[in-house]
């Protein structure tokens, strides 16, 4: 569910011309490219890193909300928490599977994840302060990705759509169990709707970031656009997001903290659309590049579920050896 | 000379055997890091009597935790009949270079298809 626009990418490619003209053929022509097919060293590097930083998405992405499931206000919202977080674990697996298609382990992608040379969605970075952060996340996070997500549906590289898929069709009930959390909130005491609003007013700005640094700003986007790995700059995705978004924070009675928000007739060829204040990129730099509220803790997180899950690891393998050497005659 | 079943189950079994050992011990090389899990590439069948159908893969020790991974990752929706899980290294699969000589000399075989024979409009039940 957590794609972000992607953070940094390379895509230089040492093949010939005449190699990289007949794979762009195939691209063009829409057909999809598939694991043991040739294809340019850039193309894979790009999806290898994007596919990692998405799947290390899904799985950090479990932390912030299931921080919440034992404090989940009653049994309903308990179980739909629960289903959800363990969706998102299935998407990381998904993901990892997809890009362990292109020729790198799980292992060396963990790795990387804990070592943070691989990044992951600046989103969860901060923190869950109240239970309506669980609304805002499921409303706001999960609907920003599920706009990032649909176009990658039709990526050109044949696992990566596939598993978009498949997640795709999961997706929708997050963001719906998150809108309702808000609509019951907002509808509740004055307390429990300032809660509400202080959600929103706390994840609407993250929420935009997940899109990605500014086209401006984003060198590496034509490349992927042209290898169809990407549909949609991060600016027309972002902006995608703010039209659906705003008129649902009004349903809600509560109202998106950007005081430069305003209808313009003339957007979206004459459609009309939000214009909307600047974004803090500095904070957005400074969360990826680690200093985010809670990089640490995240971080801390997943080395010690992978060092604490090391002796299962072992033991299966070991229980596995000894099961395959003993003689049949048992059977 | 044991009996016939037995030596096709082994013939089975061996190379899986082969495999694993080899990973195991693979392992015991690595630094803790890089030590891995066997992948198995995992198949699901649909309710109502669809084909299983390749879905994606899982890591696993042995096949029945690769059954259960694969249950918790691929049918956590009901929307399942059977399972089927087989060790990646055992898939056999054809080039990619191959397709042209594999496939395309079927492309010009119109007359396996149905509609390539001329049967006049006023033939019912054909």
């Amino acid at each position: 569910m957590y794609a972000q626009g992607l953070i940094g990418a390379d895509t230089a490619s040492g093949e010939t011309a005449e190699f990289l003209a007949a794979f762009q053929a195939r691209i063009d022509a829409n057909e999809k490219i598939e694991p043991r097919e040739a294809m340019p060293e850039g193309y894979r590097r790009t999806l290898i890193r994007q596919i990692g930083q998405h799947a290390h998405s899904e799985i950090v992405g479990m932390l912030p909300e299931g921080n919440w499931i034992t404090r989940a206000p009653s049994l309903r919202r308990k179980a739909a928490l629960l289903a959800k977080v363990q969706d998102e674990g299935g998407h990381g697996l998904y993901l990892y599977a997809a890009a362990e298609t292109l020729g790198i382990s799980r292992e060396q992608m963990t790795q990387d994840l804990l070592s943070g040379k691989a990044k992951y969605s600046s989103i969860f970075n901060y923190p869950t302060l109240s239970w309506a952060d669980i609304g805002a996340i499921g409303w706001l996070v999960d609907g920003a990705a599920i706009m990032n997500q649909i176009p990658l549906c039709r990526c050109s590289y044949g696992p990566y759509a596939r598993a978009m898929i498949r997640i795709c069709k999961e997706e929708s009930f997050h963001q719906r169990q998150g809108y309702e959390i808000m609509l019951t909130l907002a509808a509740g005491s004055a307390e429990q709707k300032d809660m509400a609003q202080d959600a929103l007013n706390r994840w609407w700005w993250p929420s935009l970031m997940m899109f990605g640094p500014p086209d401006s700003d984003s060198q590496n986007s034509d490349q992927s656009m042209a290898w169809k790995i990407k549909r949609f700059s991060n600016d027309e995705l972002r902006q995608k997001f703010v039209d659906a978004t705003v008129p649902q924070a009004d349903r809600l009675g509560l109202s998106v903290p950007d005081d430069q928000l305003v209808w313009n007739e003339a957007k979206n060829g004459g459609a009309g659309g939000y214009d909307f204040g600047p974004i803090d990129w500095s904070e957005f730099w400074s969360v990826v590049k680690g200093d985010g509220p809670m990089n640490r803790q995240r971080i801390a997180a997943r080395q010690k579920a992978w060092d604490d899950g090391a002796w299962v690891r072992e033991a299966a393998l070991a229980h596995a050896a000894k099961k395959a050497a003993q003689p049949q005659a048992a059977e | 000379m044991p009996p016939k079943k037995q030596l096709s189950r082994r013939q089975l079994n061996s190379p899986f055997a082969n495999l694993i050992e080899a990973m195991v011990e693979a392992k015991s090389k690595e630094d803790e890091m890089t030590g891995f899990t066997p992948l198995w590439e995992v198949f699901v069948q649909p309710k109502g009597a669809l084909a299983h159908k390749h879905c994606g893969s899982v890591h696993a020790a042995d096949a029945e935790q690769a059954l259960q991974a694969a249950r918790d990752v691929y049918a956590r929706r009901e929307e399942v009949r059977s399972i089927w899980v087989v060790p990646s290294a055992q898939i056999i699969a054809s080039e990619p270079e191959a397709a042209g000589m594999l496939f395309d000399p079927a492309s010009d075989k119109i007359y396996r298809h149905p509609s390539f024979y001329d049967i006049p409009d006023d033939i019912e039940n054909m």
